[in-house]
């Protein structure tokens, strides 16, 4: 009988202090197609889904909260342009839907005008506080990339550069490539660095999903002293990058004020001409 | 209680402790029950406004507010924490008419989320 009761008192214990996943679901943005003839429209859509949870996958998982975000595409001049006020709501109705939540996507066309790389922000910023409580502060930020060619291939867009520009502002945290997002091949080695308010930042886990493989191609590193991190993609899909944490800022008070960080990445794979 | 068995038992809860209480799914929190349940007609007023979330919610950024007809607020004292994932808020004595509950609660996952419950006391709604 002590036996027994030693049993469940450790149960109970690793129960209690059981390692917990430290985020659930985050926002991504993807474009369609990626490498698109000049003058032609692209589709910017902003999802949200299960990267981070044990899932690991590209199911849906809630909407971005449309009255928070801004969406802005750089032009290869560098100049913004603006879409937050061009987003079409394609998904369920928040007054509509049951316990979980509305779930779906928006969607922003995007015609280029001229020839290069472009690149697309989703920012969502929120901020909490009751009174003169503790303030909460979130700040999401999603990228993607794509091409504009008059001849629009792989080859001719593994050329661009650019692509390593910070956009995400000095407040957030951004994940920027350093190899070429619209020339990766299929078991090439990609490069990322992570910004946190405009520096790198190391020692903080970034994740890779493949579309289509989800969990089981998940591969999780954390950044080095410069904020980099390197992985070797596998086969021609869509991959995400994502890294999320949450900063606790003690105040004289007592109080303590609390910040959480987000970003997402997403490029294609090719298959090698 | 056979050494056999307590081999067994414990191989069990440590599985279960480690594989499958750690892979608990963390989502966005909306209500699951409210009391009065949202739409409800109900004949006696409320004391009170209980929701339980479908995750754990963060009392310290989290909020619900009940207003009148006329938009005149009608919760009072603070928000209490009956459970990780349950709120509640008093309430002042309400007439007959329509309610409406705000609520706002930042989860455990560090997402915000918010909405809008309703309910009647009496038959005004009808």
């Amino acid at each position: 009988m002590k036996i027994t009761k030693l049993i469940l008192l450790i149960f109970f214990v690793l129960l209690f202090f059981r390692p917990r996943p430290a985020a659930a679901h985050d926002g991504w943005v993807e474009i369609t197609p990626a490498i698109v003839e000049k003058g032609q429209v692209s589709m910017i859509v902003l999802l949200h889904g299960n990267h981070s949870n044990e899932h690991r996958s590209y199911r849906i998982a809630g909407k971005w909260d449309q009255k928070y975000t801004t969406v802005f595409v750089f032009d290869p001049q560098g100049k913004q342009n603006a879409l937050t006020d061009r987003l079409i709501d394609l998904g369920e109705d928040a007054e509509k839907t049951g316990p979980k939540g509305p779930k779906g996507f928006y969607l922003a066309p995007f015609t280029s005008k001229e020839e290069g790389l472009y690149q697309a922000l989703v920012r969502q910023v929120r901020t909490l506080q009751r009174e003169d409580g503790p303030k909460f502060l979130s700040i999401r930020t999603a990228k993607t990339a794509f091409a504009a060619l008059s001849v629009p291939t792989v080859a001719a867009a593994k050329n661009l550069k650019g692509f390593d520009h910070a956009l995400g502002g000095e407040d957030g945290l951004e994940i920027i490539p350093l190899t070429n997002p619209l020339g990766i091949f299929s078991k090439d080695s990609v490069t990322l660095e992570l910004r946190h308010k405009g520096k790198p930042i190391g020692g903080k886990e970034i994740s890779l999903i493949r579309r289509i493989d989800s969990a089981a191609s998940a591969q999780d590193r954390a950044t080095d002293d410069k904020g980099r991190v390197t992985f070797v993609v596998g086969p021609a899909d869509s991959y995400l990058a994502r890294v999320k944490f949450d900063v606790d800022s003690p105040r004289p008070d007592g109080q303590i004020d609390k910040s959480s960080y987000e970003a997402t990445y997403v490029f294609q794979v090719f298959n090698r001409p | 209680m056979s050494f056999r068995f307590s081999i067994v038992l414990s191989s069990a809860l440590l599985f279960f402790s480690l594989h499958v209480s750690g892979r608990l799914a963390l989502a966005h929190a909306y209500p699951a029950v409210s009391i009065p349940n949202n739409g409800a007609t109900v004949k006696e007023p409320p004391r009170e406004v209980r929701i339980q979330f479908t995750e754990g919610v963060e009392i310290a950024f989290s909020q619900i507010t009940v207003k009148g007809a006329t938009g005149e607020v009608v919760s009072q004292g603070k928000l209490r924490q009956l459970a990780e994932d349950t709120l509640a808020i008093d309430l002042k004595p309400l007439n007959p008419g329509n309610y409406t509950v705000e609520w706002q609660v930042l989860s455990v996952d560090t997402h915000v989320t918010e909405g809008v419950l309703r309910f009647t006391v009496g038959a005004a709604g009808k």
